[in-house]
């Protein structure tokens, strides 16, 4: 039942190419989470990847949000072959067109959580500074945070800091979203909130590629990757997601 | 306000313990240092100065007697610039609670009219008659006795007699009387038959126009020596002499002992601050990986780090720039004293100022600058993946496994914990000794 994209080179908004990534390990050995991905995903899909622990989920993600290098192949994403960028260029890009969210919360401590929104354009630049604040004000106002925009994060609830992580994500408005089990931490009703905020997002035109083990977060993906042992097993279209 | 400037204030609020503990550490180290190298500048110059105002003779002849004649005779001579008569005697002299002390007596000419060695006295007059006693001021403590007492002082024929002490004076070219436990006594030829001496001088103070090496003026000597005994004048005995103050080679010595010291203890401190820093930077890895994740590149990371402690730095130096300079001080006055000195002029030059603020400033900044750089740099999968506190590696793993303490399982982690970092051990050790010995230094003097 594998049914890959069908898709023009243009189209693709991420495509990995034979993408192997191997870990050395304390003995000297080459331990291989990846071992030859090829994937094409289109603009405003939504990907749910599954698999066991150790299959490679978070090593795929790393690759495509351009936090790890792959060993060998190719990972190109918004118009970027990503193999050619140097650390600086890399961190660029990734800020203008990747938003990340892993599974623990990962707000700056000393920061509220407006500014840790606003850190993030401080950062890349990419959004006019006069829009920096309203922008700011209105992606907390999409995760339903606009009243906790002046704490800290240490004084918000699991699920709340995940919202703010996402509105975070969307700081410098990336194509991409990619996300690490971002409901692993968090009680079954924040969870479903959470699943419906990035549900959301394809309406906003992300592409959206989440990593996890919810199952309710995955019936909601258009599509369905498998990984085992660091390859794809399986690649299914969810037909009664898209409708 | 920007919002990495807000991150910025925020980590100094979390983080305030450690800052001031970094704060701490370089203000000691870089006091320490400025200190040092203020004092030993003054006192290298101020211990030059002060002696030359002695204007101490080069060459010293002995003789049965000294003739007037004798003396316009060698003034004559090329070369010479200044030339008198002295004599010196040793003798002993009491205290106001009756101690006795040895007392080294200088019979010279008239004190109004001194050449070389000169004594001097601080705005007041010399005494209108010659025939009491001088003393030198740094006896003044041991023997209790005020100006115009009765001073009692024994002749060589063993009899105390009582001479009037006309004052006290500053003889720049002996070390203080409290230090050598010998008082300094100066009287005239007037004065001197009452304390039984000879008013006959019998040494040749010689003072050149120019001075050489040592071994210049031993062979100026040897040439006046020559030339005397052509004439029949025959010197018992002559001295070239070395012409520094007596305690100036050990106070050079002491000073560089200070310095070395102090530049250790600076070092110390900033490797302290670089090592608080460094355990810092590890436990904000995350951070770092958050950061990087969001787009940051390296060198804004870095930036974020280097806004907080620059400052900090800078602060370190307002504050340790004027205790430096008070303890400059205050080092320097005590050796006023230690070394019977006059300190005319207590500044600094502008250009070691200058380079003790590029120093205090660059090397603690250089050195906290490596972690944090470091720090940044790392890559963004490292910096999400990392563990925190990491286990040690190579030949320390192996160190580490072999301590173990039997019962107490805590004093075996405590231990193998202080050997996973053996550089910051060493470090500490360093650290330590040096401010022991900096202690002990300050104490000793
Ligand atoms: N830095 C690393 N060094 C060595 N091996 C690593 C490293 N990172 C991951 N691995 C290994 O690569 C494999 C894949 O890891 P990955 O984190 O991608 O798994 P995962 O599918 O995300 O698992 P989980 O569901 O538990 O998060 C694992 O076997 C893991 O041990
Ligand atoms: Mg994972």
């Amino acid at each position: 039942m594998i049914a890959p994209t069908v898709a023009t080179d243009d189209a693709d908004l991420i495509r990995l190419e034979e993408a192997t990534k191997s870990f050395g390990s304390r003995g000297g050995q080459l331990f291989p989470a990846l071992r030859g991905i090829s994937l094409r995903v289109a603009p405003g899909d939504f990907l749910a990847v599954l698999g066991k622990s150790g299959s490679g989920k978070s090593t795929l993600l790393n690759l495509i949000a351009g936090i790890d290098r792959p060993t060998s192949g190719e990972v190109r994403a918004a118009g970027e072959d990503l193999s050619r960028l140097g650390e600086n260029r890399m961190a660029l890009w990734r800020g203008r067109n990747v938003g990340v969210v892993f599974q623990f919360f990962q707000l700056l401590p000393t920061l509220t959580v407006e500014e840790n929104i606003l850190l993030a354009m401080d950062f890349v630049g990419k959004i006019p500074r006069v829009d920096r604040r309203p922008r700011a004000r209105q992606l907390l106002e999409l995760v339903g945070l606009s009243d906790q925009a002046a704490k800290l994060p240490s004084t918000l609830s699991g699920g709340q800091q995940q919202r703010a992580a996402i509105a975070r994500s969307l700081a410098n408005d990336p194509p991409i979203v990619l996300a690490d089990e971002p409901t692993g931490n968090l009680d079954s009703e924040t969870s479903a909130a959470v699943v419906e905020l990035f549900h959301g997002l394809i309406g906003e035109g992300k592409t959206l590629l989440i990593v996890t083990h919810d199952n309710n977060l995955a019936s909601r993906a258009h599509r369905v990757i498998q990984l085992r042992d660091g390859l794809i097993v399986a690649d299914e279209m969810n037909h009664s997601a898209r409708g | 306000m920007n919002t990495r400037w807000r991150k910025i204030t925020g980590d100094f609020r979390q983080h305030r313990l450690q800052i001031f503990l970094i704060a701490a550490i370089l203000v000691l180290g870089s006091a320490g240092v400025m200190t040092a190298l203020n004092a030993r500048s003054i006192l290298a110059r101020e211990i030059e100065k002060s002696y030359r105002r002695a204007n101490g003779a080069d060459i010293i002849l002995w003789f049965d007697k000294v003739e007037p004649k004798l003396v316009d005779l060698v003034r004559s001579r090329p070369g010479v610039a200044e030339v008198e008569a002295r004599s010196t005697a040793f003798t002993r002299v009491a205290g106001k609670s009756g101690k006795w002390f040895p007392m080294r007596l200088t019979v010279l000419p008239d004190f109004a009219q001194q050449k070389v060695n000169l004594i001097h006295r601080d705005a007041t007059a010399w005494p209108a008659v010659n025939d009491g006693i001088l003393i030198e001021q740094s006896g003044m403590s041991l023997l209790g006795i005020g100006e115009n007492e009765p001073v009692r002082v024994r002749t060589p024929a063993v009899v105390v007699v009582t001479i009037p002490l006309g004052g006290f004076v500053h003889d720049p070219a002996v070390a203080p009387s409290t230090q050598d436990r010998m008082i300094y006594g100066y009287i005239t030829p007037t004065a001197a038959p009452s304390l039984g001496q000879n008013a006959e001088l019998d040494q040749l103070l010689v003072k050149l126009s120019v001075r050489g090496s040592l071994s210049d003026v031993a062979e100026f000597a040897d040439d006046l020596n020559g030339w005397l005994k052509g004439r029949n004048l025959v010197p018992l005995r002559v001295d070239a002499l070395n012409n520094t103050h007596p305690h100036a080679a050990l106070m050079t010595a002491m000073l560089r002992v200070l310095e070395v010291l102090a530049g250790l203890a600076f070092v110390c401190s900033a490797t302290l601050a670089a090592c608080v820093i460094s355990l810092w930077m590890r436990r904000e890895v995350r951070q770092v990986g958050i950061m990087k994740t969001l787009g940051a590149r390296s060198s804004q990371v870095a930036g974020q780090y280097l806004a907080l402690v620059a400052p900090l730095v800078l602060v370190t130096i307002a504050l340790a720039f004027p205790i430096g300079t008070a303890l400059g001080r205050w080092v320097v006055k005590y050796h006023e004293t230690m070394l019977n000195i006059d300190i005319a002029d207590w500044s600094v030059p502008r250009s070691l100022v200058f380079q003790e603020l590029i120093f205090a400033l660059g090397v603690p900044l250089l050195a906290m600058a490596l972690p944090i750089v470091r720090a940044a740099r790392i890559s963004p999968r490292q910096a999400i993946q990392d563990p925190g506190i990491v286990a040690p590696r190579g030949p320390i793993a192996f160190t580490s496994r072999l301590i173990k303490l039997p019962g107490n399982r805590r004093w075996s982690f405590a231990l193998r914990n202080s050997f996973r970092r053996p550089w910051r051990l060493a470090l500490t050790l360093l650290a330590l000794s040096a401010g022991g010995a900096l202690f002990l230094t300050t104490h000793n003097n």
